[in-house]
């Protein structure tokens, strides 16, 4: 009666060796190829958003040197975590909630962020009563408490319903809704009546 | 489409007015970083062995179920003597009966 070993012994001097692969060297090599297809597919989900993600870090952070830190921390966290997204869930909505903890995380390490940037360099418009505006918008959310600040761009900026923004911050939706009504008072003094 | 309405599409607009790019090389550099990661496998990785996180959960169902249980009731003691005194004062007179368990009142001598 042949033993095991045998088998073994003549499958491999037949030239099969490459179907004795041990069963962990057979689960590497797919755990390998699902890494592949998650980077991948992770690249091609955060193309979309990333300049928006961007914008409502650096915007967040009042434009801070820490910005583009914070930035490659979320998407560095967002990469080792996606496979807890769940494929169907809104994917910018799962990402600018790690953005949130991130910017989060940072007012805990330091609390004052630094002076604010050139908003008249960073203005993309033309005529200086637009640029004038968007200053006053900025100076204003400038002001605002962090967790305000985020609430305003999340909403004006990055185009998220009061929903998506509960879900986000962790905040209820009448907190979110005060947030902006406050807001919306008082840039309505600041902009004038001319907005209609 | 209402004024609150008009208003938040102003903001927007306001708010948008300044639009910042991913610097390239930062962009570079991210993707550098994760090609030396892998994804996490797991939905949530616990740091520690599962087992150990329990021990804090049962410890405390433990006491919950200690502190709920009632207390359990004691057996009656049995009574080794029973001691009467009686005092007179002005005679100055102290009497004292002991009754103890093997005393038989109807023994005789």
């Amino acid at each position: 009666m042949k033993t095991d070993s045998q088998c073994l012994e003549r499958t491999a001097a037949w030239g099969f060796e490459s179907v004795l692969k041990p069963a962990g060297a057979i689960s590497k090599m797919e755990s390998d190829r699902e890494a592949a297809q998650a980077r991948a597919s992770f690249w091609t989900k955060l193309v979309p958003c990333k300049s928006r993600l961007y914008n409502y870090i650096h915007k967040s952070l009042n434009f801070s040197t820490d910005a583009d830190d914070v930035y490659q921390e979320t998407v560095l966290h967002a990469f080792q975590y996606i496979r807890s997204y769940r494929e169907g869930k809104e994917f910018g909505a799962w990402l600018f909630g790690i953005a949130h903890n991130e910017i989060k995380k940072h007012y805990k390490k330091i609390p004052k962020s630094a002076a604010p940037a050139d908003l008249e360099r960073l203005s993309s418009a033309d005529t200086s009563p637009a640029r004038h505006l968007i200053g006053e918008v900025f100076r204003y959310a400038e002001r605002l408490k962090p967790r305000h600040r985020e609430v305003f761009f999340l909403f004006y900026d990055g185009g998220f319903t009061i929903a998506e923004i509960s879900k986000i911050t962790g905040l209820q939706e009448g907190n979110i809704k005060f947030i902006l009504n406050q807001a919306r008072a008082a840039l309505k003094k600041v902009l004038g009546e001319s907005h209609e | 489409m209402n004024d609150e309405q008009k208003l938040d599409e102003r903001i927007a607009r306001l708010v948008r007015g300044i639009e910042l790019e991913v610097p390239p090389a930062l962009e570079a550099k991210i993707r550098e970083a994760t090609a030396g990661i892998r994804p996490h496998a797991e939905r949530f990785r616990l740091s520690k062995p599962f087992w150990l996180a329990m021990i804090p959960s049962a410890a405390a169902a433990l006491l919950t179920v200690l502190a709920l249980l009632p207390p359990s009731p004691q057996p009656p003691s049995s009574i080794a003597e029973i001691r009467t005194e009686f005092e007179i004062a002005d005679k100055n007179i102290k009497i004292i009966f002991f009754q103890k368990p093997d005393f038989n009142l109807f023994k005789e001598n």
